[in-house]
């Protein structure tokens, strides 16, 4: 792979985790959809029970921004994999 | 794709991202919708992977191009966006690969992103999964086929059906969402109608300007790949640029 394809690969990984740190404070009271979904559940049922847990509960903050980041940065890796793959086919 | 085009994709699948999800969560469907939802799920996914392996092994090109579309799937779903109404929510991206490599295949591609959520980053469920899959990789990729190829009947330009079916199927997994959710904590009929409007006033509301710039996003990968990638295209799906009786494999 070109020097400069690792370059700008490792400069979109380093931005995707800048900017999931970055939200998690810009857009503070954003709630997610699935979390307004728990709560309007728990209004229309009030008695019902969650039967299960995730097998994980993160503890601090950061750890699931990162983990996000993460996923976004392994389907970034195989995108630029390929973008530099067509490029070397067209040359 | 200009340089300055693919710059703008880029940085538009960089924009704010907040960890959250769409998806049920987990324990928050009761068992027996769960078992339900997972005996449907696994159908499709039987046939998906059956027809993903066909595909491959008949088109080995096409490899790459299957993981750039998983690829694409991940990143989408991994960012979320800040939306009206101070919700946020993320895109999908399961319409490309739908539209390329029809829409049972695109079953696998959301059973990884669905497993990687569940089992790394506490979001959606195991338990959830079935009713997740269903709406993401069923409802979703399955509109996004038919909403294409009507849009080919009524002859749209293609960058117009491409992104009108990325836009159906963004909306179409999310009110999915709020059907499944509606009906799982309804008693009746009429409850079922007030739960859905309730959902739907979080997910669909949420979820209207996203699915533009899913759409977007959709239009520009698409050119991208129809420009380097028309052979495989054409031999993975040679009707795809008909305008008349345009089949697309589900």
């Amino acid at each position: 792979m070109r020097r400069k394809t690792v370059i700008y690969l490792l400069s979109g990984c380093l931005l995707v985790m800048l900017i999931q740190f970055l939200a998690t404070d810009l857009f503070p009271n954003f709630a997610g959809t699935d979390d307004r979904s728990v709560e309007l559940i728990q209004q229309i049922a009030p008695q019902y029970q969650p039967w299960a847990k995730h097998l994980i509960e993160f503890k601090q903050p950061w750890a699931e921004p990162v983990l996000f980041a993460l996923q976004a940065i392994i389907g970034l890796s195989v995108v630029a994999y390929f973008v530099w793959k067509q490029s070397k086919k067209k040359a | 794709m200009s340089k300055k085009k693919q710059a703008y994709l880029g940085l538009g699948l960089l924009l704010p991202g907040v960890a959250n999800s769409m998806h049920i969560a987990e324990g928050f469907l009761p068992a027996s919708w769960c078992i339900a939802w997972w005996a449907v799920y696994l159908a499709v996914l039987i046939a998906g992977f059956s027809r993903l392996k066909q595909t491959i092994s008949e088109y080995p090109n096409a490899k790459l191009l299957f993981a750039a579309i998983a690829a694409y799937v991940f990143i989408l779903s991994s960012l979320k966006l800040p939306s009206v109404a101070g919700s946020s929510s993320h895109l999908t991206g399961i319409a490309l690969g739908a539209l390329l490599f029809g829409a049972s295949s695109m079953s696998v591609v959301a059973l990884i992103v669905l497993l990687f959520q569940a089992l790394l980053l506490a979001h959606g469920g195991l338990t959830t999964l079935g009713a997740n899959g269903f709406s993401m990789a069923v409802c979703g990729a399955f509109s996004a086929v038919w909403a294409f190829r009507f849009l080919k009947v009524i002859k749209a330009p293609q960058w117009l059906a491409v992104g009108g079916a990325s836009f159906v199927s963004n909306l179409v997994i999310y009110s999915c969402t709020s059907a499944q959710l509606a009906v799982a904590f309804a008693e009746s009929t009429a409850a079922f109608s007030s739960n859905l409007i309730k959902f739907l006033s979080i997910f669909a509301v949420t979820q209207l300007p996203l699915a533009v710039i899913e759409a977007v996003f959709t239009v520009l990968a698409f050119q991208y790949i129809q420009r380097t990638n028309k052979a495989e295209i054409q031999e993975l799906n040679p009707n795809l640029y008909e305008t008349k009786n345009s089949h697309i494999p589900a």
